[in-house]
């Protein structure tokens, strides 16, 4: 007899919600983010918005994310001493902990910027985080795909 | 479809700024209930395939 599917055990479930939630609220945000920065054509409306949708949106959908994470490897064993992690989870862990530390220089760096659109300046920092963002949407994606394909 | 006919009215005039009437035309109350329905469906997509009820 094969093995056709196997259900995960009922405890995995939530903190597994929270995990994936969090990298949908992230993922949402950023592209929110970086599509209002990248089209605002230099209104500072525009520009306000993508910042704010980086700072309240996908800042805490990175924590959400991360929590989860941790929660859902520890539920799944990954987190005790001896046990060799696998490379779909090296890839997403290190894709998360490199990804939150350009989320944080991106917000720092826009932050700067922001502050500067009440003097007519600011823009070309606004500019660096919007690259930030897109370099962050694509990491994501292979994040995405190795958290959920698994290829080892 | 009214606020993309507007839209492209300002265009064809050479409006390529903000327009209060155009924002009006976009700021509906049936535009907020759909986008909150969807992010609802997508919220219970999750829901279903993570928790699988009946599986």
């Amino acid at each position: 007899m094969s093995v056709l599917a196997l259900v995960r055990p009922d405890s995995w479930n939530f903190p597994l919600f929270v995990h994936v939630l969090g990298a949908m609220i992230l993922v949402g945000g950023l592209l929110a983010g970086a599509a209002s920065l990248g089209f605002a054509r230099g209104e500072v409306r525009f520009l306000r918005l993508g910042y704010w949708s980086l700072l309240a949106v996908s800042l805490p959908g990175w924590l959400i994310m991360r929590a989860g994470a941790e929660w859902i490897a520890s539920r799944e064993g990954w987190t005790k001493k001896g046990v060799p992690t696998p490379t779909w989870l090296d890839i997403g862990s290190l894709i998360a902990d490199a990804g939150g530390l350009i989320l944080l220089v991106s917000l720092i760096v826009g932050g700067v910027g922001v502050r500067r659109l009440r003097s007519g300046a600011g823009a070309g920092l606004l500019r660096a985080t919007l690259v930030l963002s897109v370099v962050l949407l694509a990491a994501y994606v292979v994040a995405v795909w190795a958290m959920a394909g698994k290829p080892s | 479809m009214k606020g993309m006919t507007k839209a492209k009215e300002l265009e064809a005039a050479g409006q390529n700024g903000p327009s209060a009437e155009l924002l009006a035309i976009n700021r509906t109350s049936r535009g907020v209930i759909l986008h909150s329905a969807a992010s609802v469906l997508v919220l219970l997509i999750l829901l279903d395939m993570i928790f699988k009820p009946g599986a």
